[in-house]
């Protein structure tokens, strides 16, 4: 069969299982020279397989790979790499102690002469700066100590190291889950400045703007299948989620509006440890309130502080009028609280125990019997409903949480708050990573949650989440709220110019933004 | 995925024990020979040349005489209880006696007790314990042997120099007897006993203690040390120093010989411990075949000077092969 | 409720695979084969005297095992078990010997000051917020030792009152009664980690400290109970030794931590906590003492068992580190 001239990798019918599991059934995806090229998918569909398989981490079990038309073995790492395939994952490869330079060139050092000779820091700086300078990076920073750099420009760093490599493919998964705002702007500046040059990009994104802004073609994978490839330009953004999800989706926001009520929280005058000025907001019953701003805003610190997980040094909270004391998170979840963490991995679940145990940690009172011991049984009932009410996948309560798509670890950690009784609900980044389909099904939770009488808070950095859920939009920068958003009120633009300041939006932010 | 786990497991404990039982096969006599004609020896530990004597004798008493010796000892002289485990399973293998070096003296009591109502004959070697079935001990007066080293190093000094002791770990009875008769030996002969402090029976800290004895009391002209490896870590000390300072040391061992020989160590007081293994061994005999034996045998002690020096040596080379 | 939900979805794992067996009762196989071994190999081993004399050697082990359990759990470790066993016995021969007293004062004090030093222990890690209980237990080790050597001279003390020395001496018919007894704490310890609100909470902080503090967990207080549980166990274990040879000396119990801590990893806990059983480390327990006391029987020489424990240690974890690597996969 004849290859495309402009065809840089071609994958043919590539099969991979797992045990019995067949993650990947006859892909075929092509990706041409200078193109930016999206993989789309549900969480499970196989992405990252077919990724771990291009780079050589995986094996395939059936199926070809073409290089610049030749067929070629890919059978490990190394072999990617001498192809001139170079890959960025989401948890970012370096060392934070280390040089930007040295990171760049760590395990192969340019020598001054034979093995054993000395290390040519000289040069490494020369090669690594012109490196950052074809990123359009201010070459200096190659002599920074490169922890000392935000995750974004580690992430250059990282994409540096792949033009010193002489990449002609390089593969990004979710290149842009933990950065802010400015920094993705500096990634697509970085993509466009790269395919330019020829090199080609692959990667995964659940961003559907960001795809849009950054994609040239989209192939959707589905079930372990390849669904179509299809350009960025000519086609719906409703269309890829249709081909994702293999039916269509009625709302990607299905935002329900409730009656809006008293007050049922407040937080008056709290500062948290380190921040200049208090913080003033309240809730209603019957309205979900979104907090917006730039990573760094503060956000989740002020959550945090809310929930007793950090010391504040001052500030009173109040639940239906009344003040509760809270100090600790022991004293939240007695009040009623429940926080939903940003970091399910590493702040909201125990990854080696099993979902039972999981949903019912946070409320182990309940499922005492007389004798004081912990009634087994009545967790795993418990569990076992929740499990099903959210639909959980596998819904098998004996599997330990580590098992679980992203999606299916967020619905857990649901599982364990709801298990609390809880009446204030505060989620910090509810859908970072999961997809789509399970995306939705946490948004209707939010509804349900209004619905029977809880106060739910959504921090997000996701602006059409926030624009396409909330009723009200609190704006922070810099620890303070500069912002104070009604649902028709709010709009992308009002809310960033509130998130970097640039408008007066600190006192009057409707007057101000107004004009623009 | 596969299952290369189990397999691997179970090939490495078979392994291993097939490569221990293997070892332990040149340990031991042949055992199918006369029923009762067995002696088990529990020693402190057979990891130091001091044991390693014992056992020699022990092994030559067993060849000459016909008997069937295994002899044992955990890894370290501090691992007590790990002794009294090893005592046990040799008594359960219902051997003809016990020949024991109890490492605590207490520790084996209950032991012993038990064994002894099976009408097991039980002789204690090296160290006593307070128990009454005993057949005998066999071992240095320690006392005495502190005693003779003391008047040793009296011998070479002046009268009111400075002398310092060194002890084994705390709390083992017999480096402290021997401490104790030094100790009165020096005093004795008049000298001013400046130091006594423990070098756990361990060549470096003997060392370490030393050089912060002479930090702090100058001018030592003599020091007793209860083994002959913390005598040697002491002389150490002392040469680096650049002092001529005489040290003595007990137990007799070639390195210790050898020190004296070359004009290092000024003497030692040298214990027999191969006749305690031997003695051992040859009066378990007597006992299972019912013969007396004496309460209380006293396995000798040797002066060794450098006058005596290669005399002991070649004997001391000649049970170490 | 919706229908945006994935349907075709596949279960990620098969549950109760052969992987998951061997996870269980991975170190079980292995003491089950250790022990036909042993019998083939020598005819004393597979006699109930034999089997009574293993039953009262792995006590003191078991003992200091369960309590080391605890911390491994939470993701630490004890280092000063076979410390706080000395001076807990040494402070008893003090007070029941040396001084006369009741010997049913002398227990209590036992299991006090036990019980005392890890409590010093958790709250060195907690209040003084010292990185890592390896350092705190590292000082409370040497502490413990140094004070049972200063306040006795360094001299042991023999000749316990019969009720102190009973746990470790008696037999009920030709069961060590030191035995049952480790047999009742590990069935305690059973229910108290997997069905008390505590001990499935010392699951979750090794599982995941942070997810444990946000879900309401009072981390520091349960830390603070479980290195105190671990002293205690070892003055438990002290308590028996005592009775087993008829006397306290202050170097008791030197380098035992190293064995508790073989035993629980043996028994398939992680040391990077949260994962671990009371029924695994009592096997973990017992193949040290089988394998020990067959290697004795064999007349193996104490170096060559020092050597072979290392390797079963390390053929033990790698086992359990295959597994996991599996299980990860995927």
């Amino acid at each position: 069969m004849a290859v495309h001239a402009g065809s840089l990798l071609e994958l043919k019918g590539i099969k991979k299982s797992f045990n019995q599991n067949h993650v990947l059934k006859g892909i075929d995806l092509e990706v041409t020279a200078g193109e930016v090229h999206v993989l789309l998918g549900e969480n499970g569909a196989g992405k990252s397989t077919l990724i771990k398989i291009m780079t050589g981490a995986y094996q395939k079990d059936a199926g070809e790979v073409y290089w610049e038309g030749k067929q070629v073995q890919v059978n490990n790492p190394v072999d990617a790499m001498n192809l001139g395939i170079a890959t960025i994952y989401q948890e970012l490869n370096v060392i934070p102690e280390l040089k930007v330079y040295e990171n760049i060139f760590l395990g192969r050092e340019i020598k001054k002469g034979g093995k054993m000779s000395m290390i040519d820091h000289k040069k490494m700086k020369k090669e690594a700066e012109r490196a950052l300078g074809m990123l359009g990076q201010d070459p200096k920073i190659a002599d920074q100590i490169l922890g000392e750099l935000g995750i974004g420009q580690q992430q250059l760093v990282e994409i540096a190291k792949a033009l010193t490599l002489d990449a002609k493919l390089i593969i990004m998964d979710e290149p842009t889950a933990s950065l802010s705002g400015s920094e993705v702007e500096q990634l697509y500046d970085c993509v466009e400045q790269l395919t330019e040059r020829g090199i080609a990009i692959v990667f995964i994104s659940h961003r559907l703007d960001e795809i849009r802004r950054m994609g040239d073609r989209i192939t959707v994978l589905r079930d372990g299948y390849k669904i179509e490839t299809l350009p960025v330009k000519t086609t719906e953004t409703d269309h890829w989620i249709e081909l994702m999800v293999g039916r269509s989706l009625d709302e990607k926001y299905p935002k329900k509006s409730f009656e809006p009520g008293r007050e049922g929280f407040r937080v008056e005058n709290l500062k948290v440890a380190g921040t200049e000025a208090p913080v003033d907001f309240s809730i209603h019953y019957g309205e979900i309130v979104g907090i917006s701003g730039l990573v760094g805003a503060g956000r989740t610190e002020l959550a945090r502080a809310i929930f007793g997980a950090d010391k504040r040094e001052h500030g009173n909270l109040f639940i239906d009028g009344k003040q509760v004391k809270i100090k600790s998170p022991k004293d939240a979840i007695k009040a009623g609280m429940a926080f939903i963490t940003e970091d399910r991995k590493s702040e909201g679940l125990l990854l080696d125990q099993p979902l039972d145990f999981n949903i019912g940690l946070a409320n182990m009172k309940k499922f005492k019997n007389k004798s004081n011991l912990v009634n087994l049984k009545g967790i795993r009932d418990e569990a076992d409903n929740y499990v099903k009410e959210l639909k959980v996948r596998p819904s098998d309560i004996d599997l330990h949480a580590r098992k679980l798509s992203g999606g299916n670890q967020q619905k857990v950690v649901i599982a364990k708050w709801l298990c609390t009784n809880a009446k204030v609900f505060i989620f910090d980044e509810p859908t970072r990573g999961i997809d789509v389909g399970a995306k939705v099904e946490v948004y209707r939770l939010m509804n349900q949650l209004v619905d029977n009488g809880a106060i739910v808070l959504m921090i997000s950095s996701d602006l059409p989440e926030i624009l396409g859920m909330c009723d009200r939009v609190l704006v922070m920068s810099e620890g303070r709220i500069t912002a104070d958003l009604p649902r028709n009120e709010a709009t992308q633009e009002r809310i960033m110019k509130a998130a970097t300041g640039t408008a007066d939006a600190a006192e009057k932010p409707l007057i101000a933004a107004t004009g623009g | 995925m596969k299952k290369p786990f189990k397999v691997f497991g179970t090939a490495a404990i078979l392994s291993c024990l097939a490569f221990t039982a293997g070892c332990s096969d040149s340990g031991e006599a042949d055992s199918g020979s006369g029923g009762n004609e067995s002696v088990s020896v529990v020693l402190k530990t057979l990891s130091s040349p001091y044991w390693k004597y014992v056992e020699a004798g022990a092994l030559a008493a067993g060849e000459e005489l016909g008997v069937d010796v295994t002899v044992v000892g955990p890894s370290a002289e501090s691992q007590v209880i790990e002794q009294v485990n090893m005592l046990e399973d040799q008594v359960s293998q219902s051997p003809g006696a016990i020949v024991v070096s109890p490492s605590q003296p207490d520790t084996v009591v209950p032991v012993l007790e038990q064994a002894a109502q099976t009408d097991l004959p039980v002789l204690l070697i090296d160290s006593d314990a307070e128990f009454e079935g005993k057949t005998t001990f066999i071992g240095t007066e320690n006392f005495t042997a502190g005693q003779e080293g003391g008047k040793l190093l009296a011998s070479m000094l002046q009268k009111g120099d400075k002398v310092a002791l060194i002890a084994g770990a705390l709390g083992n009875p017999a480096t402290d007897d021997r401490i104790k008769g030094a100790k009165e030996a020096l005093e004795e002969a008049g000298m001013d006993v400046v130091a006594e402090q423990p070098g756990d029976s361990d060549k470096t800290k003997a060392m370490s203690v030393m050089e912060n004895i002479m930090e702090k009391d100058g001018d030592v002209k003599g020091v007793f040390a209860a083994t002959d490896d913390m005598a040697l870590g002491v002389l150490r000390a002392v040469e680096a120093k650049g002092m001529d300072t005489k040290v003595i040391g007990t137990d007799g061992t070639e390195e210790a010989v050898e020190s004296i020989l070359g004009g290092g160590l000024a003497g030692t007081i040298a214990q027999s411990p191969y006749n305690m293994g031997y003695q051992g061994v040859e009066n378990a005999l007597k006992a299972i075949n019912g013969e007396t034996v004496e309460e209380r045998i006293d396995s000798g002690i040797d002066i060794i000077t450098e006058e005596n020096a290669q005399e002991q040596l070649d004997f001391v080379k000649s049970i170490s092969k | 409720m919706s229908e945006a939900v994935i349907e075709k979805e596949k279960p990620v794992g098969e549950k109760k695979s052969f992987k998951h067996f061997l996870g269980k009762f991975g170190a079980l196989i292995g003491l089950i084969i250790l022990t036909v071994v042993l019998t083939f190999l020598s005819d004393k081993f597979l006699t109930v005297n034999n089997l009574m004399n293993i039953a009262r050697q792995s006590s003191i082990n078991a003992l200091l095992a369960i309590g080391m359990l605890l911390p491994i759990l939470t993701a630490g470790i004890d280092l000063s078990v076979g410390s706080i066993l000395a001076i807990s016995i040494m402070t008893m021969g003090i007070v029941s010997v040396n001084m006369g007293m009741s010997p049913v004062l002398g227990i209590i004090v036992c299991l006090a000051v036990g019980a005392a030093f890890g409590l010093l222990n958790g709250l060195l890690l907690t209040k003084l917020r010292l990185p890592h209980p390896f350092i705190s237990t590292l000082g409370t080790m040497n502490i413990a030792r140094g004070i049972a050597l200063i306040i006795t001279a360094a001299a042991p003390i023999a000749g316990f009152p019969y009720l102190i020395q009973f746990l470790g001496r008696e037999f009920v018919g030709p069961i060590p009664v030191s035995f049952l007894l480790v047999i009742g704490v590990y069935i305690v310890f059973h229910i108290f980690l997997t069905r008390t609100q505590t001990g499935r909470y010392i699951y979750a902080i090794g599982g995941n400290k942070e997810a444990a503090h946000l879900s309401g967990i009072n981390v520091d207080r349960v830390l603070i109970i479980v290195y105190t549980i671990s002293g205690l166990m070892a003055g438990l274990a002290g308590l028996v030794m005592v009775g087993r040879v008829n006397s306290a000396f202050p170097l008791a119990g030197l380098s035992y931590e190293l064995d508790a801590i073989a035993a629980v990893i043996i028994g398939g806990a992680s040391f990077f906590g949260g994962v671990g059983t009371v029924w695994g480390t009592l096997i973990g327990a017992m193949i040290i003492a089988v394998l020990r006391n067959g290697l004795n029987l064999l007349n193996v020489s104490a170096d060559f068992q020092m050597a072979v424990i290392g390797i079963v240690i390390i053929a033990a974890v790698y086992v359990d580190v295959l597994r996991q690597r599996n299980s990860k996969k995927n």
